[in-house]
Order: C-alpha cells, then structure tokens, then sequence
C-alpha cells in the first residue's frame, strides 16, 4: 500500500506545483525545497482527502509537522487504516 | 571589461522571509559584507492594525521603522548608489560587480522564465540580487527563489535579455506604484567607529525602541481585541468567509511571517529556553491553525464550524500570549 500511497501523492503534489516532480526529489525531500509553500500544502491536503476519502485532523495541517514526503505518507496510510476501521 | 566576474560567498538567505523580497535579496548582501541583520530586524516594530478600509476588516502587520532604512544601511557600514531608473541596466551592473558591488534590481516576475508559478501567467513586483556576470553565455548569476513565498531562495542564472525584459517590465507596470529607486547597488564604506559589544547594543536597542512604541503596542493589543469580536461575530456566516477567504488569508500569512520574524530575531539574541522564545512558539501555531482552518476552506468549500469556533479559542489565546510577551520583553532590562 505505502508504494501507491507514495505515488498518487506525488501526482497530487505535482498538480498543486503544476510541473512534474522528478523521481530522484521525492521521500526525504521536504516540502520547502519541492517548492510547496504552507498554502499551496494544505491545497494539496485537501485533494488529498478526496483522493483518499480520509480527513486531516485540524491540528496536523501545517507542513512543519511533517519532515518530508515519507512523514505524510505514514500519516496518510494511518488515516486509511483508521477510516477502514471505523 | 572583465569577461566574466562572479562575486564569491554570496549565499542564499531562507531562515525567514521577512516583510518583502526586498529584504530576502538584501539579507545576503549585509551577510557578505558581515554585517549583522538583526540591526534591521530590531529597526521595524511589528504590530497588529485592523485595516477596516476595504469593507472587509482584516487584522493587518504594520512595520513601524524607526530609523529609514538608508540611514540604517549607512550606520551598519553600506552605502547605496541607486537609481529610479537604469537607462543602461546590462552595463550598469557589469559595472558594479567589476567594482564588487552586488545589485539588487526591481523586476515584473511575469517576464522571469526562472519562475514556473508567475512567467506569462502573473505580474509581480518582485526584487532579484545579482552578483556575477558571464559575457559569453549573456548571462547573470542571480539569487531568486522558485515559487512566490516559498524559502526556496537558490543560486540561479538569467540571460542577460531575460533581466532587461523583467526590469523594463517593472518600470512600465510598477515603478509609478511602488516608488522605490529600481536600480541599487551596494558597497561598504569604512567605519567610523570600532563595534562595541553587539548584543548588548541590540538588546539596548530594542529595549530603547519597544520604549518608544509603548502606545502602539498597546494599540496592537486593542486591535487584535477587537479583530476576535470580529471573527467571533462572523463565525458560523459561511458566506462572510467564502467572499473573503483570500483576503483573510493574506493577513493571516503576513502575520505569520512577522512572527517567524520576530522569533528569529529573539533566538539570536537569547536562547530556546527563555521565555519569550516559547511565548512567540505558539503564538505562531495558534496563527497557523487559524490560517490552515481558512485555507481549508477556501480549496474545499467544506464548512467546518468546529474549526471556526476553535480558531476563536486561538486567538483569545494569542490575545494572552501577545500580552505576556510584550511584559516579558519589557522586563528585559533585568538581564
């Protein structure tokens, strides 16, 4: 699952940067240097959600609670597994 | 003419970004030369104002200087040469870097193929620093960042027709507006003085000016009062918020950015364990929370009332931390 979730959110990533990510910019990479700015993060939140039929919770919107892309993976994948559950 | 001259240990400056990129293309100039920026910092009190001008109240960040930044430059060390306007702006910089003279210029984004998010799509007044030259590859070593407010700030090229297209752009779309000398170069000037012990003349610095201000910090207070009544009183108006998202949001990131500003400025002068650093700590969260539950909003059009009314919560919060935070800084004196 980790790899697909990986992969749609570097799609969605992508679109709210409107260029192409290269592959080698991607895991560790924080949000800074890809050129994601805090608004521009929670615009791609928020497709996000939609993509996955998942919410953020109000207090984990900001993109410093997050290192990089593998951070808001896991937090991704967490909140699958929580809606899967619930 | 050299050929080619490239100004070495000019470095990007992305700790914060303070006020406007002015100050992001001046920062590295004032670390080249070793020059302190906090002096800068310290010049410009940040306090809230409620801009009720354009029908939509919003909590606006005034920067009250208290000396103007050319005789502040002057003090620090710098002389600048500057010009309204360039008639000749390819060999006015060449110029200037051959005498090691870095140059920030006045631009339109909207002529800058450096720039993914603003080239052909948007005009932007915005500043580049050039330090280096290449007279075979017709271009410029520059430092500019990737995407508007973002700390991206990097060594870049541009080719030296792209920089004339982007400047004229400047003068014929923003110079009347925004009235600043689009052409300034910057040397250092020998000092009249030996430095003293320069925190110490920071601190007294700051104490001395915040002083000064003692009643527009109390009207700073008064504003942000009154700016809560405001929110509160339109919490739960879904349309309120729908017309003026991208209003709300502008004054919440300036905010934000003062504050990171403000932050950046105390760590330097003291360390993470006083008191004031942890105070200004969440005063920027409780803002970014009131940012994000806006933002939020605006990209799904999903009205969550809960988020509203802990905003609401946030700010009282910010109004109390505001409040302390100014008396501990005001109780510096007694370090």
């Amino acid at each position: 699952m980790e790899k697909s979730v990986e992969l749609k959110l570097k799609r969605v990533l992508s679109q709210v940067l409107e260029s192409e990510i290269p592959e080698d910019v991607f895991g560790n990479c924080s949000f800074t240097d890809m050129g994601i700015n805090s608004i521009s993060f929670i615009k791609a939140i928020v497709l996000i959600e939609q993509e996955f039929d998942i919410e953020f919770e109000d207090d984990k919107l900001d993109f410093n609670y997050y290192n990089n892309i593998n951070q808001l993976v896991s937090y991704v994948q967490m909140q699958i597994s929580k809606s899967l559950t619930s | 003419m050299e050929y080619k001259k490239v100004l070495v240990n000019i470095k990007p400056f992305n700790d914060i970004f303070y006020q406007r990129c002015f100050f992001n293309s001046f920062f590295p100039i004032a670390n080249y030369f070793n020059i302190s920026i906090l002096p800068i910092i310290i010049n410009y009190v940040n306090l809230y104002n409620l801009n009720k001008r354009n029908g939509t109240p919003t909590l606006d960040i005034t920067y009250f200087p208290d000396k103007t930044l050319e005789q502040l430059i002057s003090e620090l060390g710098l002389e600048a040469e500057v010009k309204k306007h360039s008639s000749d702006l390819l060999n006015d910089i060449k110029n200037s870097i051959i005498n090691n003279r870095p140059v920030i210029v006045w631009i339109d984004s909207y002529y800058e193929p450096n720039r993914n998010d603003t080239y052909l799509k948007m005009h932007l007044p915005h500043t580049l620093l050039v330090y280096g030259y290449d007279n075979s590859k017709e271009e410029f070593n520059i430092i500019e960042h990737k995407h508007f407010e973002n700390l991206s700030y990097e060594n870049m090229v541009i080719g030296f027709e792209d920089i004339i297209n982007s400047y004229n752009g400047f003068i014929d779309n923003f110079l009347e507006v925004e009235n600043v000398p689009s052409y300034n170069e910057y040397y250092q000037k020998p000092l009249d003085k030996p430095k003293g012990e320069e925190k110490q003349n920071y601190l007294l610095n700051l104490i001395s000016i915040m002083l000064k201000n003692k009643e527009r910090y109390n009207y700073s207070l008064g504003a942000l009062k009154e700016y809560r009544t405001i929110f509160d009183i339109n919490c739960g108006n879904e349309v309120y918020f729908s017309n003026n998202s991208e209003v709300l949001l502008k004054s919440f990131n300036d905010i934000i950015n003062a504050k990171r500003a403000e932050r950046y400025l105390l760590w330097n002068l003291f360390n993470e364990s006083n008191g004031v650093i942890f105070s200004i700590d969440k005063i920027v969260e409780n803002w970014s929370f009131v940012r994000a539950t806006i933002a939020r909003y605006m990209f799904s059009s999903v009205y969550k009332e809960e988020a509203f009314k802990t905003s609401i919560q946030k700010i009282d919060e910010i109004y109390v931390l505001e409040s302390k935070h100014i008396e501990l800084l005001y109780t510096i004196k007694g370090i």
